[in-house]
């Protein structure tokens, strides 16, 4: 029983891969072409005596440093990457609910034995954890040409202290860490999530700006009648930039059971709730 | 609760409005009990201030100030 669940939940998860391969797999791996195609004419442009010189200051930097220490190099490669996720993961949850209504196809989805809960969590999973999985792979392949790239003027150069397996552990530990970032993102703005989804369930035409005008009108109404602003504070207390960024495992571990993560898991669960309940309503 | 239930799903609209509402609810209550600050929009420099929910002082410092 466990396993029919399971394997279900399995299907679905590929139905939302399939049907948004372009938010998810292709922006990405596009992205990790044009930065690598960047790169490379970069370092073609670069004198060599300027490339010798960088490589000696970054080998004398990482100098008997442990793999784990030197994360700083590779970790900014993936801001571009993230910067996509969010733009296609706020696309993808506009039209999550919406779509299906809109195309119909939401009625043949409740005539097979799938529950809303499950669809809606399907995407939930998607977008929390498995796009940042294909945007760390992403940044992964742009790491590893780095870390390449770095060792082989490193030998040329013969900075000894550059080792090549140092950086690919450095790099691939990089690479975890950018999924974890990404993950502890989507789990701080699961609020955003629910209420994006709650509005893409109801919405009958242009469900983005239902969601963003809601929430400003919203916040007007609070300050104009009660004269406080908890929700813009709310929306303040996950808006810090850094709360995201993980440089350790353990640090990971240690804001997954925040208060502030749990909280924000709890109240995003009661709007998944109601966007859960809105697909009874199919138009 | 059957009877909350029912009038909250007796349209979209009013699930909408309730899953809105208890959300700001919990909201405040949050808000509240981790005694959050209700900042207000200010800006502050030695030669301007401004505090948006004090708009009378303001404009009374301004004829002032004329």
């Amino acid at each position: 029983m466990n396993n029919s669940i399971a394997n279900r939940f399995l299907i679905l998860l590929k139905r939302e891969m399939w049907e948004s391969n372009k938010l998810f797999i292709a922006s990405p791996a596009v992205l990790s072409g044009l930065l690598l195609v960047i790169l490379l004419w970069v370092l073609m442009q670069i004198p060599s005596e300027i490339k010798a010189e960088g490589v000696s200051s970054l080998g004398a930097m990482i100098d008997g440093s442990s793999p784990f220490d030197i994360v700083f190099p590779f970790m900014p490669l993936a801001i571009p990457f993230v910067v996509v996720l969010y733009i296609c993961s706020i696309i993808y949850l506009v039209n999550a609910l919406y779509h299906d209504r809109k195309e119909g196809s939401v009625l043949f989805w409740q005539s097979m034995p799938v529950s809303n809960i499950e669809t809606v969590l399907s995407k939930i999973v998607t977008v929390s954890f498995v796009a940042p999985l294909i945007t760390a792979a992403a940044s992964g392949v742009l790491i590893l040409f780095v870390v390449l790239t770095v060792a082989v003027l490193g030998a040329s150069y013969g900075v000894e202290s550059i080792g090549f397996w140092t950086l690919l552990v450095a790099g691939m530990y990089s690479v975890i860490l950018i999924y974890l970032t990404s993950v502890l993102a989507a789990l701080l703005l699961f609020p955003t999530t629910g209420w994006i989804l709650l509005f893409s369930a109801y919405a009958r035409s242009l469900p983005f700006l239902w969601a963003i005008g809601g929430f400003i009108l919203l916040l007007f109404l609070e300050d104009f009648i009660f004269d406080s602003q908890f929700l813009g504070n709310w929306l303040q207390s996950r808006t810090g930039s850094f709360d995201y960024i993980v440089l350790n495992i353990g640090d990971f571990f240690q804001r997954l059971f925040s208060y502030d993560l749990l909280i924000g898991v709890l109240l995003g669960s009661l709007l998944v709730t109601g966007a859960v309940y809105m697909r009874r309503y199919t138009d | 609760m059957e009877r909350i239930k029912e009038l909250l799903l007796r349209s979209r609209h009013t699930l909408l409005l309730g899953t809105v509402a208890a959300y700001i609810v919990l909201v405040v209550i949050e808000g509240i009990a981790m005694d959050r600050d209700s900042k207000v929009f200010t800006f502050e420099n030695q030669y301007f201030e401004f505090n948006a929910t004090n708009i009378e002082e303001f404009e009374s410092r301004r004829v002032r100030g004329r």
